[in-house]
């Protein structure tokens, strides 16, 4: 399974961090071994893979979905932290402030390195409408990254979903 | 292409999934446009930020793998006995349809029996002893008249079919009672002990013996029926 340690970290930073994190990477891969006859050969299997962890991370619903826009990630930063776990958890702060959609936008663009394209066949949605998002999740990142404007961005991401 | 144009572009841009065309206009736009080009940069410069925040180290996926796999192996073997439970069942239903159906054979020498003896439907009979008996041969029977119990005599006799296959058919009367007796030639089988059945208003009673398979009908009852059934059989009379 060449893809599980990919797919659990895109679904720790999915989910916050949380142990849905492992469930949600363990359904996904279960369910791809009992619907490959579906995967159409030629297409990326990295991306239906993606693809079946968005689905049943927003099938799962409110009970994830609802919670994590607010909720601090618990990022384990070793004792003496260093600047690069510094880092790491002001991204990741400033990440889990971001709606859901924005967040997942994000993940897989930057993070895992799909394209506009992939990202608009991972999750069912129009090229345009994976692009403004990604604009409109860069933006807010870049205004809560600099805290001056932070507020202002997170309130206005909200509004945008 | 204008500021605006750029701004929608950017995503392409940073994903690499701009056209060589498109691509040159958007870069020549940034050579001219200080707040755009600033702008690209700063994202080029998080985007490096978060991904070199969250995308390193990939985590040990050991644990996740070992409880999938195990949930595959339980699955298969679920499937495994779901499938093998079903052919049981499947089985079970063919062996007991099998069982408690009446066999073609006899529910078509019930028909035959009522149709051309009890309702006289007309066919071509033979009635001469010799003609029978030459067709009785071809069953390896001694004499088809000799059967015929006190009182009964053959009255005739034709080739016919039962369950698709070939079966000298012959009709014994004592003037009231009628009796059919089917010889067909033996299937393969094991010789079977003497076994009764009831279909419709026909009794019938069958064996095989090494040599043919014999199934009497009558519409009289299904202890006379045995007992003429006894006869040809060659067994004493109970």
């Amino acid at each position: 399974m060449p893809e599980a340690p990919r797919l659990l970290r895109f679904a720790r930073r999915l989910t916050g961090e949380t142990p849905a994190a492992e469930d949600l990477a363990q359904e996904t891969l279960l369910k791809a071994w009992r619907s490959f006859h579906q995967f159409r050969a030629g297409t990326s299997a990295h991306a239906w893979l993606f693809r079946i962890l968005v689905n049943q991370f927003y099938g799962q619903g409110r009970k994830i979905r609802a919670a994590p826009a607010m909720v601090p990630l618990e990022v384990q930063i070793p004792a003496g932290a260093s600047s690069q776990g510094q880092a790491k958890l002001e991204m990741a702060e400033a990440l889990s402030a971001l709606p859901v959609d924005h967040r997942t936008v994000l993940l897989l663009g930057v993070v895992e390195g799909f394209t506009c394209r992939e990202i608009s066949e991972i999750l069912s949605v129009p090229m345009g409408t994976v692009m403004s998002r990604l604009s409109r999740a860069r933006e807010a990142l870049r205004e809560i990254l600099a805290p001056e404007r932070g507020i202002a961005a997170v309130a206005r991401s909200q509004r945008d979903r | 292409m204008n500021c605006r144009d750029i701004a929608d572009l950017a995503p392409l841009h940073l994903s690499g999934e701009l056209e060589v065309a498109r691509r040159a206009a958007f870069d020549s736009h940034l050579s001219q446009c200080r707040s755009c080009a600033r702008q690209m940069e700063q994202q080029v410069v998080m985007d490096a930020r978060l991904a070199a925040a969250l995308a390193a180290p990939l985590p040990d996926a050991t644990a996740l793998e070992r409880s999938v796999r195990a949930r595959i192996a339980r699955e298969r073997s679920h499937r495994w006995m779901f499938a093998a439970a079903a052919a049981l069942v499947l089985f079970a239903a063919v062996l007991g349809y099998r069982a408690l159906r009446p066999p073609h054979l006899y529910a078509d020498a019930a028909l035959d029996h009522r149709l051309e003896v009890m309702e006289h439907q007309p066919r071509h009979w033979r009635t001469d002893p010799a003609e029978i008996q030459k067709l009785a041969a071809k069953y390896q029977l001694q004499d088809a008249s000799a059967w015929a119990p006190a009182g009964y005599r053959l009255e005739h006799a034709k080739m016919c079919g039962v369950d698709g296959k070939p079966a000298l058919h012959l009709v014994y009367t004592d003037g009231a009672r009628e009796f059919s007796v089917y010889i067909l030639r033996r299937t393969g089988a094991a010789p079977t002990n003497l076994h009764t059945v009831s279909i419709g208003q026909e009794h019938l009673a069958a064996f095989q013996t090494d040599r043919f398979e014999a199934v009497i009908a009558t519409a009289e009852s299904s202890a006379e029926c045995l007992q003429f059934a006894r006869i040809v059989a060659g067994l004493p009379a109970s």
